[in-house]
């Protein structure tokens, strides 16, 4: 099944691809490529020969969502699922119980010592 | 007039450095042919190129090194009778590279004539005939054939030796690692466009089998290389009155 489909998405991009590319004249057709060599990506197509420049331009981009933005988002996603609002966070429950403070303990006795 | 020289089209990759290297141990003089148009990227690397292959032979005039503008010359290629073609040949006229490299070998050929240059040489190699101007049956044999009624033998030393341009390149001591295509040593002059060549052969190569997309490749192709043949001996009739004469950008000796 996986495989069907990577091979009707190839002849449907490529079939994309084409057709605009065939109604382009000369700058706007290389517009075009430099707009698709930069979009594939690296990892797993080497299609866009510009291999190199291409991959640096992906390694920030995935640094810079991984380090700068991945926190904040992971947060804000969270909060728009409802799964964990902002603010305090509800903990598990104990079996702790409050005992008397030292000093309630000792405040009724006349004599301490 | 220059007799004992070669020209050679020049992308510093592994394959024309090798054929390079082969051309300077049988010619005196190796003109190298490095063509830009839009979208290509890496002259500094073709100029790192050309310095270790002067090292390499250890012989600072051996090789003249020249970059040619071929844009003019390639939106020619590709939109000269566009929707006519499109009609005969359907989505031929979409095969980038192919039309990339007429304008290539037209540029080198004009070169070659107005040198006195009597060979010239490319590194194409049989595993890659996918691309038109590595394949006998789309573009090869009707190459040399353009080249010899100018007079010019069009050579491809390195074709059957293409999984072993690298290894050969390490055991000659002109690379220091056994494998550079691709990584970080690959000093091949690159392009974006191939990316719209890629898409052309995912649209095209499902379609029929390979022997059928060769032969209306060859056919698109034929009729490409005929319009360069007659167009170039206008040229030579006529000089600067004829069609290719504005189409021509002259080379920037590097």
């Amino acid at each position: 099944m996986k495989g069907k489909l990577k091979a009707l998405w190839l002849r449907v991009s490529g079939a994309i691809v084409c057709s605009i590319s065939l109604l382009l004249p000369y700058k706007p057709r290389f517009w075009f490529a430099k707009l698709l060599t930069w979009g594939s990506n690296p990892v797993s197509s080497s299609i866009g020969m510009s291999f190199q420049k291409q991959a640096r331009f992906w390694n920030k981009i995935v640094l810079a969502f991984v380090f700068y933005l991945g926190f904040p988002l992971a947060k804000l996603f969270l909060w728009i699922s409802g799964k964990r609002p902002l603010g305090k966070k509800k903990t598990a429950e104990t079996f702790w119980h409050p005992r008397p403070t030292p000093e309630s303990f000792v405040k009724d006795l006349a004599e301490p010592f | 007039m220059e007799n004992n020289s070669v020209a050679v089209l020049y992308s510093a990759g592994s394959d024309s450095s090798l054929v390079a290297i082969k051309m300077a141990k049988r010619f005196d003089q190796v003109h190298l042919l490095t063509f830009l148009r839009k979208g290509t990227h890496g002259t500094e690397h073709v100029l790192a190129g050309v310095k270790r292959l002067e090292t390499h032979v250890n012989s600072p005039n051996k090789f003249v090194h020249q970059f040619i503008k071929t844009d003019k010359l390639l939106k020619f290629v590709m939109y000269e009778r566009y929707w006519t073609h499109y009609r005969k040949h359907k989505k031929m006229v979409l095969s980038m590279c192919g039309q990339c490299k007429v304008s290539f070998h037209w540029r080198a050929l004009i070169y070659c004539l107005e040198n006195g240059i009597k060979h010239i040489a490319d590194g194409a190699v049989r595993i890659a005939n996918v691309y038109p101007e590595q394949n006998e049956v789309i573009m090869l044999n009707r190459l040399r054939q353009l080249y010899a009624t100018f007079g010019i033998t069009y050579e491809t030393p390195i074709y059957e030796e293409g999984e072993l341009t690298e290894q050969i390149l390490y055991e000659l001591r002109y690379s220091r690692n056994p494998k550079v295509k691709g990584q970080k040593d690959d000093l091949q002059f690159v392009c974006e466009q191939q990316v719209l060549y890629a898409m052309f052969l995912r649209n095209t190569l499902h379609k029929m089998p390979f022997e059928e997309f060769e032969k209306k490749m060859a056919a698109y192709y034929k009729e490409k290389l005929d319009m360069v043949e007659e167009m170039t001996k206008e040229y030579l009739e006529k000089g600067p009155d004829s069609r290719l004469a504005k189409l021509i950008e002259g080379p920037q000796e590097s």
